[in-house]
């Protein structure tokens, strides 16, 4: 394994109950880029997505087999601690969901539960790095006291951006972030999310395809719980090499 | 073109009709509660004094006043809501944000429910075993409030079970995404927007158990008592039970006695529910969503 990898996968299996999700999966994930993960509804991308910090465990009788390192360390070792794991690998989900707190909350929650005892200073200076970083400060400085459910879609989902960056994340997970926007709100955070991807590795799950080549590095093409082709996304886009990705990405089945 | 079809003005009509029924079932539900107020007040109008709220019965209890009955209701209130309380909440977290959905918990979900359904007098009687008797807390305040608190519990649990299961699945998992723990999840999202559910709920169940008689019938309540209780060892009188007995069990009660006791009862449930309707809209009114 070497530092340039945020993600190695071998033989990774999973099952919900007696349901297998994912079939040994095997590939690495490339560090600092923004990589897809694309397929029809229900072929296992969502879910490799989530068990990446392990957030699908609950309620659920869940098994895997095979392993998972982030950044080279396995995330089913029994020492993992999951508050460690999703503290450091974060995720957006496809519906914004800001916390029913006020916007400067939301941001410092995360850090609060890490770090009990933070000063009002350098929490102050958190929630501005952050929302800096996602492009709200300008906007918002002055009503952070705001309940983070009154913004629209497009700034709420940039704040469940925000929150996870006082955690000072490795790896950020985006399951389908911009399902929920308009076209005015996907184009702003898609070029957020390019610009994330200077300081953290990104994975995004996409339905749009189109949006896979606009914003990603490296796709992978899923198909029944499969690994079917991985690429640097303009090859795979121009040139696949399988059959079935050629026809999911000419809009043939899917 | 746009004139209404024959077969579309009958469904109007059909769709009036039923409109009305449902308001005037509605109306009669609503009319029992005006009724008896008013027909309590009307009734128990003479015996109504300041006297009567704060002294003591007399004359074998045909005159004089109601103070020991109230001051009794309030202790058997308090001490069971301090009891129940805390375990009902335990529970419902336990249930709504721990359980899995195994046998065991199966059984106990079916077992709460059994509870709601077991009817005052069998708890009663199992508070007379098991607390008077067994634990030797003998008839006092103390065995009284544990019996209204175990009968209290399945609504408790149940109330706040639905308040905590209402709070959306999205808020928890946003919490748990940047690590907080299931303890900080339920202490800093779950509960602040549950507690308003969770309050109502209990005090409805404190109006309940403040009307409650059989109950408390064989636990701790005397049918008189010449001396307010000063521990929760003694015994105590109470609204309901007083009400019971001077309908039923004592010769020469002027006539609008029964009906004032019952009047300050019901005015005391009735406050109690409103200060729990009250809750309900101060937290929904300071919530910021």
């Amino acid at each position: 394994m070497n530092k340039t990898q945020a993600v190695n996968t071998n033989e990774f299996s999973f099952w919900y109950g007696d349901f297998q999700a994912l079939k040994k999966l095997t590939f690495n994930i490339t560090a600092n880029k923004i990589t897809a993960l694309i397929g029809p509804s229900g072929c296992g991308k969502s879910t490799f997505l989530k068990c990446l910090n392990r957030i699908n465990e609950r309620g659920a009788e869940v098994s895997h087999d095979g392993s998972i390192q982030i950044f080279g360390e396995d995330i089913y070792h029994p020492q993992v601690a999951l508050p460690e794991l999703r503290k450091q690998v974060g995720m957006v989900f496809q519906k914004p969901n800001p916390l029913p707190l006020s916007i400067y909350e939301n941001v410092i929650f995360g850090a609060k539960t890490h770090l009990p005892g933070l000063k009002r200073v350098q929490l102050d200076e958190m929630v501005e790095t952050s929302l800096k970083r996602v492009g709200l400060w300008k906007d918002l400085k002055g009503q952070l006291d705001r309940s983070a459910l009154s913004l629209s879609l497009e700034k709420q989902q940039r704040l469940c951006i925000a929150r996870l960056l006082p955690l000072k994340p490795k790896l950020l997970l985006l399951d389908e972030p911009c399902s929920a926007l308009d076209p005015a709100g996907i184009e702003a955070i898609e070029i957020l999310i390019k610009d994330l991807k200077k300081d953290y590795s990104i994975i995004i799950v996409t339905h749009s395809m189109n949006q896979a080549k606009r914003v990603s590095d490296e796709t992978i093409f899923m198909y029944m719980g499969e690994l079917v082709e991985m690429g640097k996304t303009a090859s795979l886009f121009e040139t696949p090499k399988e059959a079935r990705t050629a026809a999911y990405i000419e809009g043939r089945f899917g | 073109m746009f004139n209404p079809s024959l077969q579309l003005i009958k469904k109007e009509i059909r769709q009036k009709n039923f409109e009305n029924i449902l308001s005037t079932v509605t109306f009669f539900l609503f009319l029992p509660a005006l009724v008896i107020i008013f027909m309590l007040f009307l009734k128990g109008y003479p015996a109504l004094s300041w006297n009567f709220l704060t002294q003591d019965p007399i004359h074998g209890m045909t005159a004089g006043g109601i103070f020991p009955t109230i001051v009794g209701t309030f202790w058997l209130v308090i001490i069971s809501v301090l009891v129940s309380c805390p375990l009902g909440v335990t529970a419902a977290i336990y249930l709504s944000e721990y359980a899995t959905d195994n046998k065991m918990n199966r059984l106990i979900r079916l077992a709460i429910l059994n509870l709601a359904g077991v009817p005052s007098i069998v708890h009663a009687l199992f508070g007379l075993g098991a607390f008077v008797l067994f634990l030797k807390m003998g008839t006092s305040i103390l065995a009284a409030s544990f019996t209204l608190a175990v009968m209290n519990l399945p609504v408790i649990i149940t109330s706040t079970l639905e308040s905590l299961q209402a709070v959306p699945m999205s808020y928890r998992e946003a919490s748990w995404n940047v690590g907080a723990s299931k303890l900080q999840t339920i202490r800093h999202i779950v509960l602040p927007n549950s507690i308003p559910g969770i309050l109502t709920g209990v005090v409805f169940a404190v109006g309940r158990s403040a009307g409650e008689t059989a109950a408390i019938l064989f636990t701790g309540v005397a049918f008189y008592l010449p001396f307010l209780p000063q521990t929760v060892f003694d015994q105590c009188m109470s609204l309901s039970m007083h009400l019971f007995t001077i309908s039923t069990q004592v010769v020469g009660v002027p006539d609008s006695y029964p009906f004032a006791t019952a009047l300050v009862l019901i005015m005391l449930i009735l406050s109690v529910n409103s200060i729990a309707v009250g809750l309900r809209y101060y937290f929904r009114t300071r919530r910021k969503w």
